[in-house]
């Protein structure tokens, strides 16, 4: 493996650089044991075939988002200033946070409601870094970054029929 | 490592961390409905009359709702979709995802022999029973893929 600092070719696994002591083990992914295995740990998010995510400003009211995630068949919009994002907003937190109040605060904005900061990846990280969060996190949508603008979104479904068909047959 | 189209095609549905199917009447009312899809935490309810399936609601549908402005009093039969695709407990995980994929469900009520459900298909249940399949692909990585220093720690 090459010290990204230096240069050196070190023997693969080291955990630091023999040359300048540079740290590692972030390199060291694991072994692929299967071809799936190999596409998760060397395939891009981007060839997943990320979305478009739909888009919605701060201020925007939460009603109107809920009607744009119906009509754009979407589960989760994302609040935006400009391409800065600034949290998402999904099916599930309508449901958590405006639940039987949904009429009463129709009006309130969008970021009242959204989850902020959440989780994202960026369109070069490879796909299995999606797998997991998802996994451990429990997210349903992944927005994906590049140069820390928005650039796209990735959802469970996505990720699932991307798996299936690296399957054979 | 054992062949994972083999075992998809082999493995029943339950492998694939089914949730608890939430069940209702059909007189339950929609505000009831919207309540209990928040606290018991799931993105569905079956609605059931004698021990069998009659329609689903899901967190979709909620949505929907929610953005037409529509009164909440009702009975859940009147919204609940009635058309249901339904998976058996005998059936594998291959054919769950199969039918998913192809009807663009994100869940299948589970139903045993005599058409009673007892569990509910999701795509987080299966992501998560294909990441086992994987775990030291998945579970050995780095925690953040950007984490690569460019510069030496400390002095």
């Amino acid at each position: 493996m090459i010290c990204p600092d230096c240069g050196y070719e070190n023997i693969p696994g080291a955990d630091h650089c023999d040359a300048c002591g540079q740290p590692l083990a972030p390199l060291s992914t694991p072994d692929p044991g299967t071809d799936i295995e190999r596409r998760l740990i060397e395939e891009p998010l981007k060839d997943v075939g990320v979305g478009d995510p739909l888009l919605v400003a701060p201020q925007t009211p939460v009603g109107e988002v809920l009607q744009k995630l119906v009509d754009a068949k979407v589960g989760c919009a994302l609040v935006a200033d400009g391409d800065v994002l600034l949290g998402i907003f999904t099916e599930r937190d309508a449901l958590r946070r405006l639940n039987t109040r949904a009429n009463e605060l129709s009006q309130e904005p969008v970021s009242k409601f959204m989850t902020e900061y959440p989780q994202v990846l960026d369109v070069s990280d490879n796909i299995v870094y999606a797998v997991h969060a998802m996994n451990q996190g429990g997210y349903r949508h992944i927005p994906l970054l590049s140069d820390q603008k928005i650039d796209g979104i990735v959802s469970v479904r996505d990720i699932l029929s991307y798996m299936t068909q690296c399957l054979p047959g | 490592m054992p062949d994972l189209k083999l075992e998809l095609d082999a493995e029943k549905i339950g492998a694939a961390y089914p949730e608890q199917p939430v069940i209702v009447a059909p007189e339950t009312t929609i505000h009831e409905v919207f309540q209990l899809l928040n606290a018991e935490g799931v993105g569905s309810v079956l609605v059931c009359e004698a021990g069998s399936l009659v329609g689903i609601f899901t967190e979709r549908d909620a949505l929907k709702l929610m953005a037409s402005r529509a009164s909440l009093e009702g009975p859940i039969r009147q919204v609940m979709s009635r058309s249901i695709v339904t998976i058996r407990e005998d059936e594998s995980v291959a054919e769950a995802v199969k039918r998913m994929a192809e009807g663009g469900y994100r869940r299948l009520p589970i139903v045993n022999g005599k058409g009673c459900p007892t569990g509910v298909a999701g795509v987080a249940g299966i992501l998560h029973y294909l990441a086992d399949h994987f775990p030291r692909t998945i579970y050995n990585l780095p925690p953040d893929p950007q984490a690569i220093s460019r510069e030496r720690e400390g002095a």
